[in-house]
C-alpha cells in the first residue's frame, strides 16, 4: 500500500530523514514511534507530497505520488498534527468544509458527516464554534475532519496528545473499527502503551531513520533482552552482586527494595531466580515477570528513554 | 464548490458588522443629502418688504439688486411693530429699511439700511449676503472710480451671478451631481476599506499553512480552489457595489438630474475589483490580521485624502495632486468627474484602473509563488 525507500529530505542543514525507509500493508495499523523532532511529521508529509525530498521512491497504491495525482488523494485521509479547522466555522459546517473536498454529492456528504460526528462524539456539539469547545474536543474535530469522507489510507499524526483517557480509549477504539472496515491507518505516536495496544506493526525512528520495524512480538524477539522480573524483597542486605551471577542475567537494577532484573534468553528464569530464593532463605513479597516492553525495546534501540 | 460555500459562510460570519457599517453609512449620506437640500432652498426666491426713505440711485440700485430673484414689495414708509410680526409669522422672509440719508450715509463708510429678518431661517443669512454683496461692489466701484456708478456695480453683480442662476435648471443639476459626486466618493472609500477589512479577514483564515495543507492534501485541484476562491470575493465586491450603487440612488431619487449614473456604477465596479486585487497582494505578503487591518485601515484612509475624496482636490496642494495622479482612487473619481461626462472622457481613466488591475494581480501572482515555493523548502 506505501512503499517508501531510501528518502533522504534535508532542511537547509538538518537532515529530517536519513535514508528513510518503510512499508505499510493493506489493512493494517502501523505505528510510527519515535522522540520529538525525529521526522515522523515530514515521513507523512513526504508520502502526502506536501513535502518535496532530495531523494528515494514513494509509492502509494502502486503510483508514484506526485502533487497532482489527484486519484491518490482522493483515497486519502490526514488528521494533522497541528489543529487546523476554521474558527469561524461551527463543527458541523468544518467537517462539512472539509469532507466536501473529496465528496460532491451534498446528501452523500450530510450522511458522511454525521457519521464522523458520532465516530468522535461531538453530537452535542454540532453547532459550536471551535472557540466554544475545550482542547481535546478540538482534537475530536481535528480527527472528523480528516476522516469524514472514509479513506482506504489514513494518516493520523498524534492525533490522541491534549485528549483525556476516556476519549482516547474513545477514538482507539474508533481507529479499530475503521480498520475492521478495511482502512489501512499510519498512526504516529509517542506514548508507547496506546502503540502497544493499537498496531499491528511498528516502526522506530531515531534521528530521521528506521532503526527497527516488525510486529511488538518480532522486535521484543530482537533485542537481547528476553525477560525481566520484578521482585521485592523484604531483606536488608543489597543483592545486586548475587544476582548478577545467576545465568542469562544481563542487568540487575534496584530502587529500594525492589530489584528489576533482565534476562537475555527466555528460559528457565523464573524457576532459578526462586530456587536462589530458597538457597539463600530470602523472604520476598511480590514477584512479576514481563517480556520487555516498548520502552524497554526503545531504551536498548537508541540508548534513549522515551517519555510522553 | 465547498470552498465557495465556505468563504461565503464567513462573510455571512460578518453580517452584523456589515448591517451595522451599511447602516451608518447611509445614515451619514441621508444626513448629508438633507443638508444639501437645504441650501438648494436657500437660492430659492424670497419675499422680502424694502421700506425705501430715501430717493437714492443708490436705493434703487439695491432694490433692482433684490429684486432678480426675489418677490420684492417697495413701500415708502412703514410700522416697525407690524413688519416684526409679519417676519414672525413667516409671511415674509425679512425687510429692508433704507435710510434717507443712504447717499451721505454710504460715502462715509456708515451702515445705510437696516435688515430685519427671522435669525431662525436660512433667509436671514441669505439677505444679509445679498445685501453686503451689492454695498460690498458698490464700494469697489466707487474706491476705484471716485463715482457712485448702480449700473456698472448692478452689471458686474449681474455678471457674476448668471453663472448660478441664470438657468435654475442647471443650477439644480449642478447641486444634484456635486451630491451623487461625493456620495459616489464616500462610497468608493468606503468599499476600499470594507473590502480590504472583510476579505481580507477572511483570507487569513484561509491562508493558515495548516489549513492550506489540508486542501493541498485533497484532491481538489490548485485551479479549482483559486477560482472559487476569486468568484466567492467577486460576489462580496458586487454585492458591496450593488447596494452602495442603489443605496445611493435610493436616497438621492428625486434629485439624480444630471448625474452620470452608467459612470458611477463602473467607477464603483472598478474601484472594487481594484481593491479585490490589492487584497490578494497584501494576503500574499502576511497572515496577520492585525497587520492587515492595519494596512486595510491606512491604505484606505491615505488614499482617499490625497485623492480629494474627503477635501476638495484644489484645496489640496499641488504636490498632493501630482500624487494623486498615481492612485487609484483619484481616477476612481475622474470617471464620473462632471455632470455631463462621456465615456470617452472617461476613457483614459478607466483604462488606468484596468491596468492598475493587472499589475496588482501580477504582483500577486509573483508573491503567492513565491510563497507557495518557500513550503516546499
Ligand atoms: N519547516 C522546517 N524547517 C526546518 N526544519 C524543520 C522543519 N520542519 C521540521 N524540521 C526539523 O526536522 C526534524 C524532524 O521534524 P518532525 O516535525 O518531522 O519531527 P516529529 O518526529 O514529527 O516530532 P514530534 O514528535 O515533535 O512531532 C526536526 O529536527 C525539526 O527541527
Ligand atoms: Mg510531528
Amino acid at each position: 500500500m506505501i512503499l517508501m525507500k531510501d528518502v533522504i529530505k534535508r532542511y537547509k542543514e538538518v537532515i529530517a530523514l536519513d535514508h528513510f525507509s518503510f512499508s505499510a500493508g493493506e489493512n493494517e495499523i502501523i505505528g510510527l514511534l519515535g522522540p520529538n523532532g525525529c521526522g515522523k511529521t515530514t515521513a507523512i508529509n513526504c508520502m502526502l507530497s506536501i513535502l518535496k525530498f532530495d531523494k528515494g521512491e514513494i509509492e502509494i497504491f502502486g503510483e508514484k505520488v506526485d502533487p497532482n495525482n489527484n486519484d491518490i488523494k482522493q483515497r486519502i485521509g490526514v488528521v494533522p498534527q497541528e489543529i487546523a479547522i476554521f474558527n469561524n466555522l461551527n463543527v458541523v459546517e468544518n467537517i462539512s468544509f472539509f469532507c466536501g473536498l473529496y465528496v460532491k454529492d451534498s446528501k452523500t456528504r450530510k450522511k458522511l458527516v454525521d457519521e464522523a460526528i458520532e465516530f468522535v462524539g461531538l453530537e452535542k456539539y454540532r453547532k459550536f464554534s471551535p472557540r466554544q469547545l475545550s482542547g481535546g474536543m478540538k482534537r475530536r474535530l481535528n480527527i472528523a475532519c480528516g476522516i469524514a469522507h472514509k479513506p482506504d489510507l489514513l494518516f493520523l499524526d498524534e492525533p490522541t496528545v491534549a485528549v483525556d483517557a476516556q476519549s482516547r480509549n474513545f477514538i482507539l477504539e474508533g481507529v479499530k473499527k475503521m480498520k475492521d472496515n478495511g482502512t489501512t491507518v499510519v498512526y504516529t505516536t509517542h506514548y508507547l502503551e496506546e502503540a502497544e495496544d493499537l498496531c499491528d506493526r511498528l516502526v522506530i525512528m531515531d534521528n530521521g531513520r528506521n532503526i527497527a520495524q516488525g510486529t511488538l512480538n518480532e522486535l521484543q524477539r530482537s533485542i537481547s533482552t528476553q525477560e525481566s522480573i520484578t521482585v521485592s524483597f523484604l531483606d536488608d542486605e543489597d543483592l545486586r552482586k548475587k544476582l548478577k551471577s545467576l545465568p542469562n542475567v544481563v542487568n540487575v537494577e534496584k530502587s529500594g527494595e525492589i530489584y528489576t532484573i533482565q534476562f537475555e534468553k527466555h528460559q528457565n528464569n523464573l524457576p532459578n531466580l526462586i530456587k536462589f530464593i530458597e538457597e539463600n532463605q530470602l523472604t520476598y513479597t511480590q514477584i512479576s515477570s514481563e517480556k520487555p516492553s516498548l520502552s524497554n525495546i526503545f531504551l536498548e534501540l537508541t540508548g534513549k528513554e522515551l517519555r510522553d | 464548490m465547498t470552498v465557495f460555500k465556505g468563504m461565503l459562510l464567513h462573510f455571512w460570519r460578518y453580517k452584523i458588522m456589515v448591517i451595522i457599517v451599511t447602516f451608518l453609512f447611509f445614515g451619514i449620506a441621508v444626513l448629508f443629502a438633507q443638508n444639501q437640500s437645504g441650501e438648494a432652498f436657500e437660492t430659492s426666491s424670497m419675499d422680502i418688504k424694502i421700506v425705501n426713505e430715501a430717493d437714492s440711485e443708490i436705493a434703487d440700485g439695491l432694490i433692482d439688486h433684490l429684486s432678480t430673484n426675489n418677490d420684492v414689495d417697495v413701500v415708502n414708509d412703514y410700522d416697525r411693530d407690524q413688519v416684526v410680526e409679519e417676519i414672525y409669522l413667516m409671511e415674509i422672509d425679512g425687510a429692508v429699511v433704507i435710510d434717507e440719508n443712504i447717499e451721505s450715509k454710504f460715502v462715509n463708510g456708515a451702515s445705510a439700511v437696516e435688515l430685519f429678518t427671522d435669525p431662525r431661517g436660512t433667509g436671514s443669512i441669505h439677505l444679509n449676503n445679498e445685501v453686503s454683496k451689492y454695498f460690498r461692489f458698490l464700494d469697489a466701484d466707487y474706491n476705484y472710480t471716485g463715482t457712485v456708478d448702480t449700473e456698472n456695480t448692478l452689471s458686474t453683480l449681474e455678471h457674476g451671478i448668471t453663472v448660478n442662476i441664470a438657468d435654475p435648471e442647471n443650477t439644480a443639476e449642478a447641486s444634484d451631481f456635486e451630491g451623487m459626486k461625493f456620495y459616489t466618493n464616500f462610497a468608493g472609500y468606503i468599499i476600499m476599506l470594507l473590502l480590504l477589512m472583510f476579505i481580507g479577514n477572511i483570507m487569513t483564515e484561509f491562508n493558515q499553512p495548516e489549513l492550506r495543507d489540508r486542501v493541498r492534501v485533497s484532491p481538489l485541484k490548485t485551479v479549482s480552489y483559486t477560482a472559487q476562491i476569486i468568484s466567492a470575493q467577486s460576489i462580496m465586491g458586487i454585492f458591496s457595489v450593488l447596494i452602495l450603487f442603489f443605496g445611493g440612488i435610493f436616497i438621492r431619487w428625486d434629485s439624480l438630474d444630471g448625474v452620470p449614473l452608467d459612470k458611477i456604477f463602473v467607477a464603483l465596479l472598478l474601484i472594487s475589483l481594484f481593491t479585490l486585487s490589492l487584497q490578494f497582494v497584501i494576503s500574499s505578503l502576511t497572515t496577520n490580521k492585525f497587520l492587515i487591518n492595519g494596512i486595510a485601515n491606512f491604505i484606505s484612509i491615505g488614499m482617499a485624502f490625497l485623492s480629494g475624496i474627503f477635501i476638495p482636490e484644489e484645496v489640496l496642494g499641488e504636490t498632493v495632486q501630482n500624487i494623486a495622479r498615481f492612485l487609484p482612487l483619484y481616477h476612481f473619481t475622474q470617471i464620473y468627474a462632471e455632470p455631463g461626462i462621456t465615456w470617452s472622457d472617461s476613457f483614459t481613466h478607466v483604462t488606468i484602473l484596468l491596468l492598475f488591475i493587472i499589475v496588482m494581480l501580477i504582483i500577486g501572482i509573483i508573491f503567492e509563488n513565491k510563497r507557495k515555493s518557500s513550503f516546499n523548502l
